[in-house]
């Protein structure tokens, strides 16, 4: 699982894909998650960390998470 | 020495633009010091001839349709009054005109860099399915359509919605028959037989610009992702992206065909993650521009083809570079309006 090669984060929270031409607006959160991902982090990883930085429910984070991966994947941001 | 001129045709700037000014304003931009751009145009509304940067003279041509020997006297006239080296023809419906009278425009001194006639043949629309398979391409499954009796047989093959693509330009999205049978006619009545029907795919849409050098070397190659689309299935805007499976591409295509000057690919990503190649123009596209924006300036290599010289080599594209086109309301005079429509030149 790693991020797609050649994609630009900037400060802003806009994302481009220079493999695919796509592009997003993320929200800060996001950004963090794509960091760790960049840093190497795990799902798991990732997850602890939000979870220990947040204010919310264990059920609900784990969900979140999931469609975030899931969302990373369908615009192949994250590739196996 | 004197000023190289330059004519170029696809002066239609319009809302299914013509290349013609891409390739102009690249020229501009490019290690030719001096030199003349002729405008071909087709028609007096045609804004390139209008555009004081772009062209420095135009002149109306007769349609291809109206014969070899027609469009043949029209260029000998323009020829000896502008003393034409070069014509870049960016047009698909007047190619093939262009590839059967290169002769007889060399013996008057005029060089083109174009395709031969048997791999301007091999790509069009109807040959794709073979072509693709030849070559190792994914294509989605294509049929020639001749009258409303073989889109309906095609329907045996395919399923809605699909495609409805004309012989030279437009493609239409037909999501029942009654739609298809529309568009059928309509392309039909535009761009002549046949109509070609195909599978429609659902992805992201991607084009390659690039030359070949005849010898099987690509020499320059930008892929772009489309951004905007219109109705007519144009790129409005489009943005330089970096992907190998798309390079490869046109590299096997130079590789395997030989080709000779400018193409572009158009290939779909579909969601089942496959290639598709969906069409192969002969020619630059509108968008080349931003190619040459972006660090590779096609027109000015298709230049030096034409003139049997060394294409630049350019290091590498840059990533990201997008455009975004617009509209804009020229203001011309109607007396230059006027000459134009009735001389023919301006």
């Amino acid at each position: 699982m790693n991020l797609v090669s050649g994609m630009i984060v900037n400060d802003s929270g806009y994302v481009f894909n220079s493999m695919t031409g796509e592009s997003f607006s993320i929200n800060q959160t996001a950004r963090l998650v794509l960091t760790l991902l960049g840093e190497g982090c795990s799902k798991t990883d990732i997850y602890n960390r939000l979870l220990s930085e947040y204010d919310v429910e264990a059920s609900s984070l784990e969900a979140d998470v999931d469609d975030f991966f899931y969302l990373l994947r369908k615009y192949r941001i994250l590739v196996d | 020495m004197r000023n190289l001129v330059v004519a170029i045709s696809g002066m239609n700037a319009t809302d299914n633009p013509g290349p013609g000014v891409g390739v102009a304003r690249s020229l501009r931009q490019s290690g030719f010091a001096d030199f003349r751009v002729v405008g071909f145009c087709y028609g007096s509304l045609e804004p390139g001839a209008y555009m004081q940067d772009i062209t420095d003279v135009s002149y109306l041509l007769p349609f291809p349709s109206e014969g070899m020997v027609t469009f043949l006297d029209r260029l000998r006239y323009i020829h000896e009054r502008e003393h034409i080296d070069i014509i870049i023809p960016n047009l698909d419906a007047e190619l093939f005109i262009y590839i059967k009278i290169k002769d007889k425009l060399e013996e008057m001194g005029i060089r083109l860099c174009l395709p031969t006639i048997e791999q301007f043949d091999s790509r069009q629309k109807y040959r794709l399915p073979d072509f693709g398979e030849k070559m190792g391409f994914s294509v989605p499954k294509s049929f020639r359509c001749n009258t409303v009796e073989d889109l309906l047989s095609a329907e045996n093959e395919l399923r809605y919605p699909i495609m409805m693509k004309g012989n030279f330009y437009e493609a239409y999205y037909a999501g029942y028959r009654e739609q298809a049978v529309t568009y059928f006619w309509n392309l039909l009545a535009k761009w002549g037989a046949p109509v070609i029907a195909q599978q429609y795919i659902s992805g992201g849409e991607f084009n390659v610009v690039g030359v070949g050098d005849g010898k099987g070397n690509l020499i320059s190659c930008v892929p772009m992702h489309k951004q905007f689309i219109t109705d007519k299935g144009k790129a409005w805007a489009g943005v330089t992206i970096k992907d190998d499976q798309l390079m490869d591409s046109a590299r096997r295509f130079v590789e395997t065909t030989r080709w000779m000057g400018a193409f572009e690919l158009e290939l779909l990503r579909g969601d089942d993650g496959v290639l598709y190649l969906i069409e192969i123009n002969p020619r630059m596209p509108a968008w080349v521009y931003l190619a040459t924006a972006a660090g590779e300036n096609i027109p000015e290599q298709i230049v030096q083809l034409a003139l049997g010289e060394t294409p630049s080599q350019f290091d590498h594209y840059d990533v990201g570079k997008m455009f975004i086109r617009y509209s804009w309301d020229m203001v011309v005079n109607q007396s230059e309006f006027g000459q134009f429509s009735v001389k023919g030149e301006k």
